[in-house]
């Protein structure tokens, strides 16, 4: 039986929709099978052959309308009959191995193996505070008459609980999230009342959600089908209809026969639903090779238990991992950069040696199979292309979960190891070709010649003879060597239009190769065939012997055409000469060239980097280091403000004083320096973004980074990222146009992502640049005035274009057309907007339309100091951030108005405004009262301005915030503290807080 | 005095002493009007002399304000005022026992001093010398009291420090508060035992 099925995949392979006499003998070899099987155990191997056969004869008497996709039916069939097979040879029980078609119905997910699980952690920690606060806004709704804020809160909420599905790939919350959105905008635009049920119960599947994922990352989603369905159907017509029936929409529901709309808590929708985990499981990956493919998770063997040793190697493990995915991404420029090549190749080894030590066979496993495959790539045997990279990027994100695994984080499934340990297999034989959409269903693109092989036409010694021969024909080009050695389609077509044509014109053209999926294939399928063609003449075959060959090679490129779903008939072809010498037939890809993530600069100060030694300190530790320097550097202030140093007459004592101040100086600014790191993690992040959003919104983006090594503080570098992803998210969905659009537009058909980090004016900049379409003034000015933020008779051409520009970022403000999963809401740029003040820094936009979009944030280079004016009252100091202070005086006792009801006036400047005096505010029962002996400062805040009096302005000073302390709830009017030259502590004063404090606090008071 | 006849169950002693860390039975004294109180010395990081305070408005009576405990910020609390005894003037002997905390909610450590008349010593109380609180009869509620700690003559109050710090009601602090800011304002007197009476009054 073994041989019939291994029969059978042969000549499924080999088989077309077309050639009916081969399909009729696959139809007769599946009947075979199937009658061959004779006990019980075996009754899925029965009807899985039968179903296969039914669907050739389908084919064959054209009952089906889609023949690829029957065909590929046929092929899982295949795939499940040699799993029952291996299971039984493995002398394991065949009801284990998964019968086809129960999967194919839905996509579910669980968060991917492509997913650090550090970010899916970090997620949940912080998604449980963020689903708190939603609750509270969303509930906080009801009760107020203005609901714009806490609406425009949720939405915002909402929105970024979205956006981090996405990243995280948790593709049915963010389904869930959108839907939501949609509601709200639903109930918005037909003055509805807010749907707080439904988000409630949204909040309440998402917490449900979370805490699954806690325990178990690649957990699937509690049963979300009827809040799908909720968000969804209850669109605002329904629900307007149901709002003029009856006041009360889910009563409503309840007679409609909806229970389950109701019941959508929790604990019911349980039973409710019957949706089990065997059903929400990913696609399953037909290849079972060295572990049992069930979904169970993979088995760790620990040893005796957590010694350092192991503490150890997971630390080392993380970090070569993280070193192998940098040097992966690059290696997407470069294929063949050996010294890149080898660091991944030295990361995998040694977690696989170490591995070994400690007999944790999965990481082993999966090491040394993708070791195996780099080290071919470095002796040159094969060469790596993008899809090869995509598959080592996931053996380090399954190692890197295997590895958490060992400290008691879930594990992946066996299923997804042994996946993806078959592809490195497959990759290996040179035959793996996944396209990056979708991995794992797409089936491998064998080569021509290990086709040929297969029908035992030539002998494999043969093909290589041919090959070295066709390898002289790509020597001509010599200067592009290199890169014609890659054995790779498109490269060697990058190559042959170099070699032909010069100028800018075929830069562009190059990009355009490189990028655009559908030309590609026709450029591969036509190159695939003459090189086929040139194969069969080097080995002497008729065409009639190559053509079947020829044919499952263009099928299966067919198929990953479909895939990929492009449509474009214009072919690069076309512009690449017909006479080009003939790529290896060895290639077997026909991948989009990689998204350029670094450039050249980037990669020299790398290579400048790694030679620097590093040693690992704990955060703590380094934390304390920085506090101890500055307690040294108050205590050397108080030493040096002591009124007996200052008697102090010899010039020798003076001297050492000094000396000892210097270095305490220097060694604060190394201190302070430790705190800063580079934005490269950060951007990196991005890269990886910007290439799976391209990929989704199937869109050319090159993605450039400039300055990441650029520093901040670690802090501001920690919150920069949630802005980051919004930013590039719209400027990926809505900047950078479609091949097509930017066609037209006559731009090059790869859109350039530019960010970009530099120093400027004693703040950092981050800058994100699209080339894309712009910002459309008119369509701005349109929605603002149906928005009634402007009216029409306005002079319009007078508002200038930064105004214009920043109305984007107000909440709920969107000209986008229509709203994709990526963005469109006018959400994102709200919280990029809250995020970045939050950190007191600004965002501006650049952008002309047709030409992009140009992205600002300043930022202060550490959150940790501020400019500070130092005020006196009695004998206790504050500090008020210099940015808030307008001017101050001294004021005559005329100037001084009561009012009544207002308290006490000061006119300023023409302006009437009110005085607080602090010692009032803060009730200090000290300083003084009489106006002749204080000083008012004017202050502006929210676009409000008062007076504060205060008795003595001592000036102004940089000063270190710091927090009042964990156990001081939050005091309004005061955002921190900071420790003045004396060691005494002063209380930073937050003008807003004060203000709304003392104005609370006068009302209080003329009530009394 | 002597507590061998006087057993108590264990279960009474885990119940009311679970914070007591098994190994250590140390106990930091000092002394509060006319008791003697002690702290776990796990939790006690340092003591020092009263210094500068910086006052924060809004707080509770009882939080005196926050000090540079060398180059961080902590806050300061008088735990007499936290018991409602009668405010004294700070003398020489007054210190401050900074102790490390940890929150029910989230685990983080942090530092908090307390201001108490005079520290006395360390002393090493057996766990069976120390019986679980007297229900009532005690300026400090029951709550607040791991045991009372029996050494020869001596009844030591034994503080369930964590308790007495982060127990403390988010409704409770506003309230007081307030009151707190009514009483300074209407009087505006400076003394501190004047302060706290004029607190009582307010809030009677």
């Amino acid at each position: 039986m073994k041989l019939l099925i291994e029969e059978l995949a042969k000549a499924a392979v080999l088989t077309d929709s077309n050639d009916l006499p081969a399909l009729i003998q696959l139809q007769e070899k599946f009947e075979q099978l199937r009658d061959e099987v004779t006990t019980t155990e075996l009754s899925g191997l029965e009807q899985v052959a039968d179903t296969a056969a039914n669907l050739i004869s389908g084919i064959v008497l054209r009952e089906v309308d889609d023949d690829d996709f029957a065909i590929s039916q046929v092929y899982k069939c295949i795939e499940y009959a040699q799993e029952v097979i291996e299971a039984l040879d493995a002398g394991k029980p065949a009801e284990n191995v998964r019968l086809p078609f129960t999967t194919d119905d839905e996509e579910i997910e669980a968060p991917s193996s492509l997913i650090d699980p550090e970010l899916v952690n970090a997620w949940i920690s912080e998604c449980d505070s963020t689903l708190g606060e939603l609750e509270a806004t969303v509930v906080g709704i009801d009760n107020i008459d203005d609901t714009s804020e806490p609406i425009a809160e949720a939405r915002r909420r909402i929105h970024t609980l979205k956006g981090e599905c996405g990243v995280l790939s948790l593709h049915i919350a963010q389904k869930l999230c959108h839907d939501a959105e949609t509601l709200i905008d639903d109930c918005i635009d037909n003055n509805l009342p807010f749907p707080t049920d439904d988000i409630l119960a949204l909040n309440d599947w998402m917490k449900k959600y979370v805490i699954a994922l806690a325990n178990n990352h690649s957990t699937s989603p509690p049963p979300y089908e009827e809040l799908g369905q909720r968000l969804c159907d209850e669109t605002a017509s329904e629900r307007l209809q149901k709002e003029v029936s009856n006041p009360n929409v889910f009563d409503e529901s309840i007679a409609e026969g909806q229970p389950d709309v109701i019941f959508a808590s929790p604990e019911s929708t349980v039973i409710i639903s019957p949706t089990t985990s065997a059903e929400n499981e990913s696609p399953k990956q037909p290849q079972a090779q060295l572990i049992e493919a069930d979904d169970s998770p993979i088995e760790m063997p620990i040893g005796s238990s957590m010694d350092d040793n192991l503490n150890d190697f997971i630390c080392e493990a993380r970090e070569h991992l993280t070193n192998a995915e940098e040097a992966l991404l690059e290696l997407e420029n470069d294929f063949e950069d050996v010294e890149l090549i080898n660091t991944v190749f030295r990361a995998f080894h040694t977690i696989k040696g170490v591995a070994g030590f400690m007999n944790l066979t999965p990481i082993v496993d999966l090491a040394h199979n993708a070791e195996f495959l780099l080290d071919k790539a470095r002796s040159g045997d094969i060469t790596l292309n993008s899809a090869c990279l995509d598959l080592i990027l996931n053996s380090c994100d399954l190692l890197s979960q295997l590895i958490s695994g060992i400290e008691g984080t879930p594990l992946p499934t066996k299923q997804e190891l042994a996946g993806l340990i078959f592809q490195l297999k497959q990759a290996l034989d040179g035959s793996f070709d996944a396209p990056r959409v979708q991995p794992a269903t797409t089936q491998p693109i064998t080569p021509l010649g290990q086709i040929l092989v297969d029908m035992q036409v030539v002998s494999s010694d043969q093909v290589e003879a041919a090959l070295a021969k066709q390898k002289e024909g790509v020597d001509k080009l010599t200067d592009m060597l290199e890169l014609a050695n890659l054995q790779n389609v498109d490269s060697v077509e990058q190559a042959i239009i170099e070699g032909t044509e010069a100028g800018n014109l075929v830069k562009a053209m190059i990009l355009d190769l490189g990028f655009a999926t559908p030309e590609e294939f026709n450029a591969a399928i036509k190159a695939r065939k003459e090189s086929g063609q040139r194969i069969g003449q080097l080995l002497g075959l008729s065409t009639k012997d190559l053509a079947p060959a020829l044919r499952e090679q263009r099928r299966i490129k067919r198929g990953n055409e479909i895939e990929t779903a492009g449509t474009t008939e214009q072919s690069a072809t076309s512009t690449a000469p017909e006479s080009q010498p003939e790529p290896p037939p060895q290639t077997s890809t026909a991948q989009p060239a990689p998204s350029q993530t670094t450039t050249n600069t980037a990669k020299q100060s790398k290579l400048k980097k790694r030679i620097e030694q590093t040693v690992k300190v704990s955060t703590t530790r380094m934390d304390s280091l920085v506090d101890m320097v500055g307690e040294l550097v108050i205590a050397q202030q108080m030493v040096v403000q002591d009124d007996k140093i200052h008697e102090i007459q010899n010039q020798k004592t003076k001297r050492n004083l000094s000396h000892v101040g210097k270095i305490i100086r220097d060694l604060q600014e190394v201190a302070m320096s430790l705190r800063m790191v580079t934005v490269k993690g950060t951007f990196q992040k991005m890269a990886r973004l910007v290439r799976d959003v391209a990929a989704k919104a199937d869109k050319n983006i090159r993605f450039e980074m400039l300055g990441e090594d650029t520093e901040l503080d670690r802090n501001v570098v920690e919150e920069i990222g949630d802005p980051l992803v919004h930013m590039i998210r719209n400027a990926c969905d809505h900047g950078i146009e479609t091949v097509e659009e930017r066609k037209s537009a006559g731009k090059p058909d790869t859109g350039i992502l530019q960010l970009s980090a530099y120093h400027q004016g004693g703040s950092i900049v981050i800058e994100i640049k699209d080339d894309g379409r712009g910002l459309n003034k008119e369509k701005i000015l349109k929605k603002a005035i149906e928005k009634g933020i402007y009216t029409p008779d306005r002079e319009l051409a007078d508002i200038p274009d930064t105004e214009i520009f920043n109305l984007i970022f107000l909440p709920g403000f969107s000209t986008a057309d229509k709203v994709t999963d990526i963005s469109g809401r006018g959400v994102g740029m709200d919280v990029v907007r809250r995020n970045i003040e939050a950190l007191r820094g600004k965002v501006e936009i650049q952008s002309k339309w047709g030409e992009g979009s140009t992205m600002l944030m300043r930022l202060p280079l550490t959150m940790a100091i501020i400019d500070g004016m130092i005020l006196r009252v009695g004998t206790q100091r504050f500090v008020v951030p210099t940015l808030s202070i307008e001017q101050s005086f001294r004021p005559t006792k005329d100037q001084i108005n009561t009012v009544v009801g207002k308290g006490e006036v000061v006119m300023v400047r023409g302006d009437l405004l009110p005085i607080h005096r602090l010692n009032q505010v803060f009730h200090t029962n000290e300083g003084s009262t009489s106006f002749e002996e204080t000083h008012l400062i004017v202050l502006e805040s929210n676009n409000q301005r008062c007076c504060l009096m205060v008795d003595e302005i001592i000036g102004q000073q940089q000063v270190v915030i710091k927090t009042l302390g964990e156990g001081i709830n939050k005091i309004r009017g005061v955002s921190g503290g900071v420790i003045l030259g004396d060691g005494r502590v002063a209380l930073i004063i937050d003008v807003g807080g004060l203000v709304a404090e003392a104005t609370q606090m006068d009302q209080h008071n003329l009530a009394a | 005095m002597t507590t061998n006849g006087n057993q108590i169950s264990t279960a009474d002693i885990t119940q009311s002493t679970e914070n007591i860390n098994e190994n250590d039975n140390k106990f930091l004294t000092f002394r509060l009007g006319g008791e003697e109180y002690g702290v776990e010395i796990l939790s006690v990081r340092e003591i020092i002399g009263v210094i500068d305070i910086t006052p924060l408005p809004q707080t509770p009576e009882f939080v005196k304000g926050v000090i540079n405990l060398r180059g961080k910020i902590i806050p300061v609390m008088d735990l007499r005022t936290r018991f409602n005894l009668q405010a004294i003037d700070y003398t020489e002997e007054t210190c401050i026992i900074v102790v490390e905390i940890t929150n029910d909610t989230n685990d983080d450590a942090h530092q908090i001093g307390i201001i108490v008349d005079t520290v006395s010593e360390v002393l090493d109380i057996p766990r069976d010398q120390i019986e679980p609180p007297p229900a009532f009869g005690n300026a400090v509620s029951a709550e607040y009291i791991l045991g009372m700690g029996k050494l020869e003559e001596r009844v030591i109050i034994l503080l369930n420090i964590n308790k007495v710090l982060t127990d403390i009601d988010m409704q409770a602090i506003s309230v007081a508060s307030l009151q707190g800011n009514e009483a300074v304002n209407s009087a505006g007197v400076s003394s501190i035992a004047q302060q706290t009476q004029e607190k009582t009054e307010v809030a009677a």
